[in-house]
């Protein structure tokens, strides 16, 4: 399978913050989500891989090309909804349309016009006056109207209330149907990750502590539940953290059903994204 | 080309939204030019020099929306949104000068009646040119330091630096006279054939450099 991101040993150093050695593949036609805690590095990566801020390490391959040497042409074929930044609210879809047609060549208008009406957004009315759902949906609409084969989202999610972000979550599932697209957005609702992501890369301190498939994660790893003798009876190498709480020890696994045959243990819970990341930040080795 | 276009046309879609807040201004400006005896040290200056100030504005609606970052996600060059900057602004300045010219010279038309007065002519259109060449002067200020120090920071530092060019020019000005032991008037009639050329050109140099200078400072800038 072809990536269609390759990054290779990404670094940079703020005061405070150091993404460290960043490596990861996004193989072509997937969608893949990008978690962590606020401030784990999430934007940092991506901005990196976006080349908006200068890196003091490390390669980024889009589409099999340098990105250093070939931004332009990359960014043709990429589309970006920053969670931070976009374009004034002091302008309207009509406006935005305006704008865009001129950076890409590629920009179909009447495909943006099908998206601001699918989205029932006001064409001549500025984006100021929008609520949160509805300025993402423009950001959306913005980013997939010159036909990107790859979507860049940061947080496209947050602040937004269930059935906005169950509507946007489909558009996503849309633009990835044909088998031809990849989407990698990075949030902390992870709820929404598990709905559409192929896989999940989880950030913790500006580090990757893992990359799996989705299917991986829920089907594979477990959540032990036990008295502090059954915890103190358990491998060290055979859990990845544990957390005390007050009655009982949570202890995440790798692999739940190597895990039964080994240890007589009666709970063992399937996890979710969010037990597998809270148990991951907050646990001790 | 159709960046360039793109960037700049941003920047007058979002100044569009202002259109009824300008022209109360520019009413505003004509009841005022009608009441106001001193004609020529009021619309001709105040009108440019409140689209200029629009001009500038264009850093403020950028840095609401945190727009730089995301343009830069666009397969565009740091350097096409300065250049587009500097153009905006620059288009922006001449239309205040035009405007300011063309209203003058109607208030001073309907107030005396007289629509040729060739004499008053002269003299407005040398007040828009001597007020052109300050304001684009005073841009090639303005401009990095706002890319320099943030719309914010920017605003204060940009007074700070109008005073102290004010100074720098008057001083510059005086040693030149006591150089050349002539007074201001005289100094004026003696550059009088080439004062205008003298400072466009200056005012070109300094555009330059500053363009430069702009181009440097947001290519390192951290975004």
């Amino acid at each position: 399978m072809e990536n269609v991101i390759e990054v290779k040993d990404l670094c940079k150093k703020y005061i405070g913050f150091e993404l460290k050695n960043v490596n990861f593949n996004i193989p072509n036609g997937m969608i893949v989500g990008l978690i962590g805690e606020n401030g784990a590095g999430k934007t940092t990566t991506i901005k990196a891989i976006l080349n908006i801020i200068k890196k003091e390490k490390g390669q980024v391959k889009i589409f099999g090309l340098d990105l250093q040497k070939n931004e332009k042409k990359i960014k043709q074929d990429i589309g970006v909804v920053l969670n931070d930044s976009y374009l004034s609210e002091y302008l309207s879809p009509k406006s935005i349309n305006k704008i865009m047609k001129n950076f890409y060549p590629t920009w179909d208008e009447k495909l943006y016009l099908k998206y601001i009406e699918k989205f029932n957004l006001p064409l001549n009315k500025i984006s100021k006056e929008f609520s949160s759902g509805m300025k993402m949906k423009l950001k959306i609409a913005t980013a997939i109207s010159h036909k990107p084969k790859l979507l860049i989202l940061d947080e496209p999610t947050s602040g937004l209330d269930p059935v906005a972000r169950n509507e946007i979550l489909d558009i996503f599932q849309e633009f990835i149907e044909d088998g031809e697209h990849s989407i990698l957005l990075s949030s902390h609702i992870t709820s929404d990750l598990e709905h559409i992501a192929d896989y999940i890369m989880f950030l913790n301190n500006g580090e990757i502590i893992f990359t799996k498939s989705k299917d991986e994660l829920i089907e594979n790893f477990g959540i032990v539940k036990c008295n502090e003798n059954e915890f103190k009876s358990i491998n060290k190498g055979d859990y990845i953290k544990y957390k005390k709480n007050k009655y009982e020890y949570d202890i995440l696994i790798e692999n739940r059903f190597e895990f039964k045959r080994k240890y007589d243990v009666s709970i063992i819970d399937k996890p979710t994204i969010e037990d597998i990341m809270l148990i991951y930040i907050k646990g001790e080795k | 080309m159709n960046i360039l276009n793109g960037l700049i046309i941003k920047d007058f879609q979002t100044i569009k939204s202002y259109k009824m807040t300008i022209l109360f201004m520019i009413i505003l400006l004509m009841i005022s030019g009608f009441l106001n005896n001193e004609i020529f040290t009021f619309l001709p200056i105040t009108i440019p020099l409140c689209f200029e100030m629009l001009g500038i504005s264009s850093f403020n609606y950028d840095n609401l929306a945190n727009a730089d970052k995301y343009l830069l996600t666009f397969p565009i060059d740091k350097k096409d949104i300065v250049k587009a900057r500097y153009i905006y602004i620059l288009i922006f300045t001449l239309l205040g000068s035009l405007l300011g010219f063309i209203f003058t010279f109607l208030v001073h038309g309907i107030n005396t009646s007289n629509f040729l007065d060739k004499e008053f002519l002269n003299n407005i259109l040398a007040i828009i040119i001597g007020s052109l060449i300050s304001m684009i002067f005073l841009q090639a200020f303005q401009i990095p330091i706002m890319y320099k120090f943030g719309a914010e920071k920017g605003r204060i530092i940009q007074l700070i630096t109008i005073v102290a060019l004010m100074i720098g020019v008057s001083l510059i000005v005086t040693s030149l006279m006591n150089i050349f032991n002539v007074s201001l008037d005289n100094f004026v009639i003696m550059l009088k054939d080439y004062l205008i050329a003298i400072l466009g050109i200056i005012v070109l140099i300094f555009y330059i450099l500053s363009f430069i200078i702009s181009c440097k400072i947001y290519e390192k800038k951290e975004i």
